[in-house]
């Protein structure tokens, strides 16, 4: 019944969402800049003038740099190193933003046993193979897709693209749930969430990246400042 | 000695008869009559003959009374008596002496209240009661005197208030009759010294008419479930087709039991159990009904009535039945609620596991279980292809707004379904290999017919990703109970294209209306995992 009303009043506001951005052209660019069109599994050379669709997904490589040219004259840059879907950069605003963090929270009530269709008649199901092979854990592969998803997220938040940048490091922490750097999505989870005044989430982010640091190895310059960073940022918040 | 015990022999079964014949519980209003005797100092009953002829004769208090009584709560009656008790006081003189005759009557017009001690759960036919209550006592006298020559007639009446006291039973024969023995003490002037003041003691008979102390009162039923869909009979057996509000009506707590069936189709009488309702309270019942296969048979739609029997106790026991009506659907029937779409899924159906061993038979069982997962789908996918199933509308059928859902089997025989058949049929065929499905309901507000496609699950945690594709957005990360893993979205109207045409664009609309037109957030599109 909650999770029903949740997404009435969900609905009802996603009448006012501004729809993605239509048309994403790269202005200029420098250096080693690749576009990966919709589903495609590879990735194309891009130069100035290529028209981007929202599905498409935007690479840079090292020391490169492309600016974007977005609706009614704006325009955006992305640094080396880094990977944007085109759809990131859609118009978000703060309703819908609120919808998204709302559908992440029920999208984690499990269903009551008084509205489950379940029918549970067994305690445990039994079947597992022990017999297969163990998936590959590339661990510097999976480093270094982070580093580039991170990337394209400061570069949304340096843009002060601040919905955007919540909404991809959601995507961020859904993708590489066991954290590449201890605090780190969570911290920008925090910034991003005081730009839009959203106290009580930036708090609780901020709090979760402290919990996370505690939990990680040995501290790194980027723990460091994370924790020192973090902590005035709740004293403040909590000031206020 | 014979005879007495002849006597106490019929007495007893006379006590069971009317403990059997009555259920305690006295109808709202009543009518009696009943004979006595009054005592008191005006009257006496005594007959004295004197040797010189002089014969004095006293009979009085002899009477009798119509009362009438009307229940105002559950205990408590308003009575109302209308009586006359008569007095005659012969004084025959010897000869030449005058004679004297005093022929008097009394009659009370009486107004008061009755309680009935015993609660209504009683099963007792006995109901003792108390009462009391006030009103006026007329008075009449007529005197004849003298002798043979002279005579003399006086009359004399008084008026008076006065009230009474009294305690009685009625010995129910049956719910509607009964005996009443009953004893007053009546304060003429309000004075227990009056002469006309004293016991009286009855004995009659009472009539009742109107409803039974209730014990409860159904106050309402909601039907929750107008429609039964054969298809999820099973669903009805744990989720209540209605509700029934009763209400506690007896003054002191009862368990009410309410039994359900729906006559040739349900397996067995559902029943809610005991539930206790506190004096005085209203508590919803729910009502579930055992649904049976048989309901399977049903092609197209048609009425039924559900029939509701509402047993009470406390004590007594009270029954009611009720009914309502409901809609028997078709077998294939669906209200378009996607969480019910699950019922059409049908793993362990014959036609289904034959081709999902089959498909098994041409994997290599030494895969990683993402892998392995993924070669099955894409198999099963091909097996299908192979039988060059076909898109197929639903009928129009007159005057009917449900969706019509085709099982695996009536699919696979027939060779056409549309979105909601193919997703059935992939999905019996996926959950026939261990493998979790979840449907992806789409009712996107600007297109004018809903659609449904299906994702499955691959079991690969989502750092793993990379081991599916390159492109994240090719798979979707589902959460589910704490865990995290990668699932593989399929069109599955695209049967007659290949694996990874109908994978691309299950992929595809999942991002264009889940993602970048928000329709997940939104509502409008929706995951639901066939559990």
């Amino acid at each position: 019944m909650k999770k029903r009303y949740i997404l009435f009043i969900m609905f009802l506001f996603g009448a006012q969402v501004i729809m993605a951005a239509s048309s994403v052209k790269i202005r200029q660019c420098h250096g080693d800049i690749q576009v990966r069109q919709g589903l495609d599994e590879t990735w194309h050379v891009a130069g100035p003038g290529l028209e981007l669709r929202t599905i498409d997904t935007i690479l840079t490589g090292e020391n490169a740099w492309v600016v974007l040219e977005l609706e009614e004259g704006l325009s955006f840059k992305l640094g080396p190193n880094a990977m944007l879907d085109i759809g990131d950069l859609r118009k978000i605003t703060e309703q819908e933003l609120f919808l998204y963090l709302t559908a992440q929270k029920v999208g984690r009530i499990r269903p009551t046993k008084e509205g489950s269709i379940h029918i549970e008649n067994v305690s445990v199901v039994r079947g597992a193979n022990q017999n297969q092979a163990i998936v590959d854990r590339n661990q510097n592969e999976q480093n270094a897709r982070y580093m580039l998803e991170m990337n394209g997220a400061r570069a949304l938040q340096q843009q002060a693209y601040y919905p955007n940048t919540i909404i991809k490091l959601y995507k961020i922490k859904q993708k590489f749930p066991t954290s590449q750097q201890p605090g780190e999505i969570e911290f920008y989870l925090g910034k991003s969430f005081e730009h839009v005044n959203q106290v009580g989430r930036a708090i609780d982010a901020y709090q979760n990246a402290l919990v996370e640091l505690e939990k990680g190895e040995a501290a790194s310059p980027l723990s460091t400042r994370i924790r020192q960073e973090a902590t005035e940022a709740i004293s403040r918040l909590k000031a206020q | 000695m014979k005879k007495r015990f002849f006597m106490y022999v019929f007495m007893w079964m006379t006590f069971t008869a009317m403990q059997a014949w009555s259920q305690g519980v006295t109808r709202a209003h009543g009518l009696g009559v009943r004979g006595g005797f009054w005592k008191s100092d005006a009257r006496t009953l005594s007959v004295n003959v004197s040797s010189d002829e002089n014969v004095k004769v006293d009979v009085g208090g002899a009477g009798g009374c119509l009362y009438f009584f009307s229940r105002i709560s559950q205990g408590l009656f308003a009575e109302g008596t209308l009586g006359a008790v008569g007095n005659v006081h012969v004084d025959s003189g010897s000869a030449g002496d005058e004679d004297d005759v005093e022929v008097s009557a009394l009659i009370p017009l009486l107004f008061g209240l009755r309680y009935d001690f015993l609660p209504a759960s009683s099963t007792s036919s006995i109901e003792p009661y108390v009462g009391a209550g006030m009103g006026t006592y007329w008075y009449s006298e007529t005197n004849v005197g003298g002798d043979s020559f002279h005579g003399s007639v006086s009359t004399e009446s008084d008026f008076s208030t006065g009230m009474y006291l009294d305690f009685g039973t009625h010995v129910m024969l049956r719910s509607w009759f009964g005996l009443n023995f009953d004893t007053k003490y009546h304060f003429v002037n309000f004075d227990a010294g009056n002469e006309n003041s004293g016991m009286e003691f009855g004995f009659g008979l009472s009539f009742m008419w109107g409803r039974q102390r209730e014990l409860f009162r159904v106050r309402d039923i909601k039907v929750l479930v107008n429609d039964i869909y054969p298809a999820y009979y099973q669903f009805y057996s744990t989720y209540p087709v209605a509700l029934l509000t009763v209400t506690n009506t007896a003054g002191q707590t009862i368990e009410v039991n309410v039994r359900s069936d729906i006559k040739g189709f349900s397996q067995r009488d559902s029943e809610s159990g005991f539930v206790t309702i506190p004096k005085g309270e209203t508590k919803d019942i729910p009502v579930h009904v055992f649904l049976g296969p048989k309901l399977l048979e049903l092609t197209s739609r048609e009425s039924a009535v559900l029939d509701l029997l509402v047993e009470a106790r406390a004590g007594v026991e009270l029954k009611k039945t009720l009914s309502a009506n409901l809609m028997l659907h078709g077998r294939n029937a669906w209200d378009g609620e996607i969480k019910k779409l699950g019922f059409f899924v049908t793993p362990e159906s014959d036609s289904v596991q034959s081709i999902s061993r089959w498909a098994a038979s041409m994997v290599s069982d030494t895969l990683a279980e993402h892998q392995s997962k993924m070669a099955l789908a894409e198999r099963l996918f091909e097996i299908l292809n192979k039988k060059h199933l076909r898109y197929q509308s639903d009928p129009n059928i007159p005057f009917y707004q449900d969706d019509r859902v085709q099982f695996a089997d009536n699919t696979l025989s027939l060779g056409t379904g549309d979105c909601d058949d193919l997703v059935v049929l992939y999905a019996s065929l996926l959950e026939s290999l261990g493998i979790r499905t979840a449907f992806v309901d789409v009712r996107d507000p600007e297109k004018s017919i809903a659609h449904v496609y299906l994702m499955f699950d691959t079991g690969l945690a989502p750092e793993h990703g990379h081991l599916i594709s390159s492109n994240e957005k090719r798979y979707i990360i589902r959460e589910n109970q704490n865990r995290s893993s990668i699932w593989i979205p399929v069109e599955t109207t695209y049967i007659n294209r290949s694996f990874e045409d109908a994978w691309e664009q299950g992929a595809l609309a999942y991002l264009e209306d889940g993602i970048i037109r928000n329709g997940l957030a939104q509502g409008w599109m929706s995951v639901v995992e066939v559990q």
